[in-house]
């Protein structure tokens, strides 16, 4: 048997040459997009001087894995992982809620003024958040008694404008006549609802649930407000306990960067398909 | 009857004058003089500490909370930095859900005045029951007293001092001795010496300047202070800083920045670049100690020197740092409060607080404590601190101050940036928008 060079396709060399520009550019990207998580790994693991040297060492030139022993010890962190939990739990299932009833309403009920009740909803999404803090902390603080509370750091998020507006364009594309046969099974809105609608909208649910976790997640200037005491304060607050008027433990910080971000990294590793699926069955661009 | 009662009441009368000529009697308040009677009080403190510094302070809240004798259990609650505090009480005097106490600055206590929900403590620091005597008041640097005094609400005692400090120069010994330099006094000997600091490598490069600008509003004052000028009108209404010592200075500043002698650090990059000699002056808060010495690779030869001036005799700085406020409540707390502020302003107290913190003694004699001296062996440049609190001269605490800190910032980054280029002009604008900012807030 003789080995027969086959004639190369006219084309392959390009196209290899165009795979290898893609890919270099997609390592590029890749650098850039992880080289922060680097930078914070390898300034964990440094001397406060070498962490605030300059210019800066790329590597570290002595290892202290101490550092986040430190600043684990600096701040009661099992509270703060605790009550980020309960509050990214039960705020993000309370939102999920309202924002999946919401959406079914807009996007597939007929009633009067539909049209400018979801323009106004989308209204209120152009009000920046800090013109509504001072009225959103008397509201909860003095006429709810809710101030240095977990609730205060949910209900006032439990319905979403944005969350709303991703479940809805979904739940528009869903065809009339899958409506129609489940009417047809007799079937109301909230069984067409819940064995239709949403088994055919995991990947937005996963989006919404995802970034509704991540916004209770990284709160910090709402519960720093709201509440007053550690036992009731999230991780982000933790954050704060490395910096003074007069200079930051830059190395302190990055180790609680590296254990606080941790959890949010493993949540997007596991379901980032769904994230980029969701965003883009929506038409939403970022 | 009636007679003895008359004769009582008019013996009285006599007595009360005759003491009064006596001596001035100290401003009487009943909510001042009231006795606790023993029942828990339970006050709240609002602060800014994070890491050592909230951990020192809790153990000294937790040894005034079991030595009081007086039932009253303070409780620390940390809300972030300064300007986060400050937003939040804001927000709390809308919901009337203000603590009893909370570290402020001066311009923060007169925005608060604002809801006029800060207690006058006047009646408490004269109260002769349970205020300070003579002595005691003198023996607290009268700078802190000032700055905690309010002309615009006539001349109120609104806050007290705690965590004070004083803009100085770090002064990197080693470097002057290898230029053959001794501190510079003057501004002039400054320039000098900042521009024979300078090192070059064979790149051409800077690989040493001479100072590290750290921009910002209480520099700006503390140049402008020890150039001789003042900061306010007397009668408080108009800014006083938009005249020819702020002029020099800037166009100092410039200049220095512009050949090459000064440069403007990133963030807390000037703590390392003094660390590692790549600058011999830095002009920052005597509270910057420890993270400076943490920025050293090997040790060097430093000092905290006064900042250079127009008239070495009659130096001035800017005083840094914040203050505690007490927010009106009910009697029994109000007392409380103060019983607080009061201890720990103490000698014992300041003085310990001092070492642990790094701020400044609000007392002289905390200088005779031996927690002080102690410390002082191996914090030297603590005790130069020390020695030059009485030149720190405090910050306008106006209404709208705050507001005008970002004006003078803005003036001295526009500066930098080359994007004013006539300094008087700009000094003289940044005037004008500071006096609409106090016009608005009248």
């Amino acid at each position: 048997m003789t080995a027969t060079s086959l004639p190369r396709p006219r084309g392959v060399g390009r196209l290899r040459g165009r795979t290898i520009v893609k890919h270099l550019i997609l390592a590029g990207v890749a650098i850039v997009i992880a080289f922060p998580f680097y930078w914070m790994l390898s300034t964990a693991t440094k001397s406060f001087f070498e962490a605030t040297t300059f210019p800066p060492t790329l590597f570290p030139q002595e290892l202290h894995f101490e550092n986040f022993a430190t600043a684990w010890g600096d701040a009661p962190w099992r509270t703060f992982f605790t009550n980020t939990g309960i509050i990214m739990v039960i705020g993000t299932i309370g939102e999920l809620v309202t924002s999946i009833l919401a959406a079914y309403a807009f996007a597939r009920l007929e009633f009067k003024g539909k049209g400018f009740l979801f323009l106004l909803f989308l209204a209120t999404y152009m009000v920046p958040a800090e013109a509504t803090v001072i009225p959103n902390f008397v509201l909860v603080t003095k006429y709810l008694h809710l101030g240095n509370t977990l609730q205060a750091q949910i209900i006032p998020f439990l319905a979403s404008v944005f969350s709303i507006f991703l479940l809805r364009q979904h739940f528009k594309s869903i065809p009339n006549e899958l409506h129609d046969a489940a009417k047809v099974d007799g079937a109301g809105h909230l069984r067409f609802l819940w064995t239709v609608v949403l088994p055919l909208s995991i990947p937005v649910l996963v989006t919404v649930t995802l970034i509704t976790g991540l916004k209770f997640y990284d709160a910090f200037q709402w519960p720093l407000l709201v509440t007053n005491s550690d036992a009731v304060r999230p991780v982000q607050i933790g954050m704060a306990q490395f910096r003074t008027e007069f200079g930051a433990q830059y190395h302190l910080e990055m180790a609680a960067a590296t254990f606080v971000i941790a959890p949010v990294v493993l949540i997007f590793l596991f379901a980032q398909r769904y994230l980029i699926q969701g965003v883009a069955r929506t038409g939403i661009r970022g | 009857m009636r007679l003895k009662v008359a004769i009582l009441a008019a013996v009285m009368v006599v007595a009360t004058a005759c003491s009064g000529a006596a001596a001035p009697a100290p401003a009487q308040s009943t909510q001042a003089d009231i006795d606790l009677s023993g029942q828990p009080i339970a006050l709240t403190l609002w602060h800014t500490q994070t890491g050592v510094n909230a951990a020192a302070l809790q153990a000294m809240v937790d040894r005034f909370n079991s030595t009081n004798g007086k039932g009253i259990t303070v409780t620390l609650q940390y809300q972030g930095s300064y300007t986060q505090l400050y937003q939040k009480n804001l927000s709390a005097i809308q919901a009337g859900a203000l603590p009893e106490l909370a570290v402020a600055y001066e311009s923060f206590v007169a925005d608060y005045m604002k809801a006029d929900v800060v207690l006058n403590l006047d009646p408490y620091l004269n109260s002769a029951k349970n205020g300070l005597s003579k002595e005691s008041q003198a023996d607290i640097y009268k700078p802190y007293f000032d700055t905690n005094r309010f002309p615009q609400f006539g001349n109120q005692l609104l806050s007290f001092p705690f965590t004070k400090s004083l803009l100085l120069m770090y002064t990197n010994d080693d470097i002057l001795k290898e230029i053959g330099k001794s501190a510079p006094k003057t501004w002039d000997e400054f320039e000098a010496t900042a521009a024979a600091a300078v090192k070059k490598g064979a790149d051409g490069k800077t690989t040493r300047y001479g100072w590290a600008v750290t921009i910002g509003a209480s520099t700006f004052n503390g140049w402008v202070l020890s150039r001789g000028g003042t900061l306010m009108s007397a009668d408080q209404k108009t800014v006083a800083w938009d005249q020819q010592p702020a002029i020099d200075a800037v166009t100092m500043m410039k200049r220095m920045i512009d050949n090459g002698s000064a440069y403007t650090p990133k963030g807390f990059d000037y703590q390392t670049d003094f660390g590692t000699a790549k600058v011999a002056f830095v002009q920052e808060s005597s509270t910057g100690r420890p993270f400076f010495v943490s920025s050293f690779k090997q040790p060097i030869n430093w000092s905290l020197t006064s900042i250079p001036q127009k008239d070495p005799a009659k130096a001035a700085t800017v005083q840094y740092g914040a203050n505690v406020a007490i927010f009106k409540s009910t009697p029994e707390k109000q007392l409380a409060s103060w019983l607080f502020v009061k201890w720990f302003a103490d000698a014992a107290q300041t003085a310990e607080w001092a070492v642990k913190s790094s701020y400044m003694p609000v007392r002289k004699t905390a200088g005779d404590t031996d927690t002080l001296k102690n410390a002082w062996k191996t914090d030297v440049q603590g005790k130069q601190a020390f020695d030059q609190i009485g030149s720190s001269v405090p910050e306008p605490n106006v209404r709208g101050q705050q507001d005008i800190r970002t004006v003078i910032e803005d003036l001295l980054n526009a500066v930098v940036a080359g994007k004013v280029t006539d300094i008087a002009a700009g000094v003289k604008a940044a005037g004008v928008k500071a006096n609409q900012i106090l016009k608005d807030n009248q």
